[in-house]
């Protein structure tokens, strides 16, 4: 039986976000707007904002963020740069928190960029309901291992499970 | 397994705390929940609109200074960059997808450069011409025939006064 099924019955998975909290850097006034009210219709109360990465590490530390949304173009320091803060300093409050990337920045360049910083998931601008609310599910619902290797710690970027029994296979 | 390679199981602690069966909202929200919830986002459309032309006013009266006295160029540019940015990066959530595909080419055309000449003035002032057109007029969605041929119009012009 598989998970969330019961007999024929399929029961429905649910996400209480009023026991999220979030983060949301990001320094464009409306779209911290059209993030917050969509978290807030969601049901999520514990909603940090700031405009400013360096500020956020401190909010992280505080409210012990469970999911980071944020923006890359910021004045202070890039999206990117705060992420690679996020998993590689030691300074770094938490090298695990799932991180959501929305963006303007769509182009390829940035995409893979931000994957190879370990971002948790990448969503571009100008989005969509149903696109952030998948970014939610997938970081809240369906975390991934993470990798600790010598250039690259974050998730697994794998995102497809392929047979492979060569050498270097991972046990 | 690889050398100098972790894998470390996923952290479970979220999960375990958020994701049940009785409360919040489905894993796989319906269509007509998904719609409620666009209808959340599109509830700042007024906000996007008079932000848009906010920046599109400033756009205009510093891109006329800038290329009167031709001083600090790189601020002007700076500063269109990050109005074009912020453009390019909402207009489409509200249905406004020919104000990201124009703001994109005007963000296109100025990224990396410091200087301007006077015919690369003329090709952001036509960028900002149109954003203001399409604002304007309310040209939600993505236009007939004549709005795709001035977006093409203005990528040809980035690429050729690039």
């Amino acid at each position: 039986m598989g998970p969330g099924l019961s007999g024929d019955r399929l029961i429905k998975q649910k996400i209480d976000f009023s026991k999220v909290s979030f983060l949301i850097v990001d320094d464009n006034k409306l779209s911290i707007k059209m993030v917050g009210d969509t978290l807030r219709y969601l049901g999520a109360t514990n909603i940090e904002v700031t405009r400013n990465p360096n500020d956020a590490i401190a909010l992280i530390k505080k409210q012990n963020t469970d999911v980071l949304i944020t923006e890359w173009q910021m004045e202070s320091m890039t999206g990117v740069e705060f992420l690679d803060l996020l998993r590689n300093s030691a300074a770094s409050p938490n090298r695990f928190l799932p991180v959501i990337m929305l963006t303007g920045h769509s182009e390829e360049p940035f995409v893979t960029n931000a994957r190879d910083t370990g971002v948790t998931e990448f969503l571009a601008k100008p989005f969509t309901a149903k696109g952030f609310y998948a970014r939610l599910v997938s970081v809240i619902a369906r975390p991934r291992c993470f990798v600790n290797a010598p250039s690259y710690f974050g998730p697994d970027r794998r995102r497809k499970t392929m047979p492979y029994d060569g050498n270097e296979r991972r046990s | 397994m690889a050398r100098n390679v972790q894998i470390i199981p996923a952290q479970q602690e979220l999960k375990q705390k958020s994701v049940n069966t009785k409360t919040g909202f489905d894993i796989a929200m319906t269509p007509a929940e998904l719609d409620e919830l666009e209808a959340v986002i599109q509830s700042s459309r007024d906000e996007f609109v008079v932000e848009a032309a906010g920046l599109l006013k400033k756009l205009r009266t510093d891109l006329g200074y800038a290329r009167a006295h031709r001083d600090d160029v790189a601020s002007f540019i700076e500063a269109a960059l990050r109005a074009a940015y912020d453009i390019k990066s909402l207009g489409g959530s509200f249905n406004y997808p020919l104000m990201t595909a124009m703001a994109k080419s005007l963000h296109d055309f100025l990224t990396g450069r410091t200087e301007l000449s006077t015919k690369q003035y003329d090709l952001v002032g036509l960028h900002v011409d149109m954003l203001y057109l399409v604002l304007s007029r309310h040209m939600d969605g993505p236009g007939g025939t004549t709005e795709q041929q001035i977006v093409m119009a203005l990528r040809e012009g980035v690429r050729r006064f690039s």
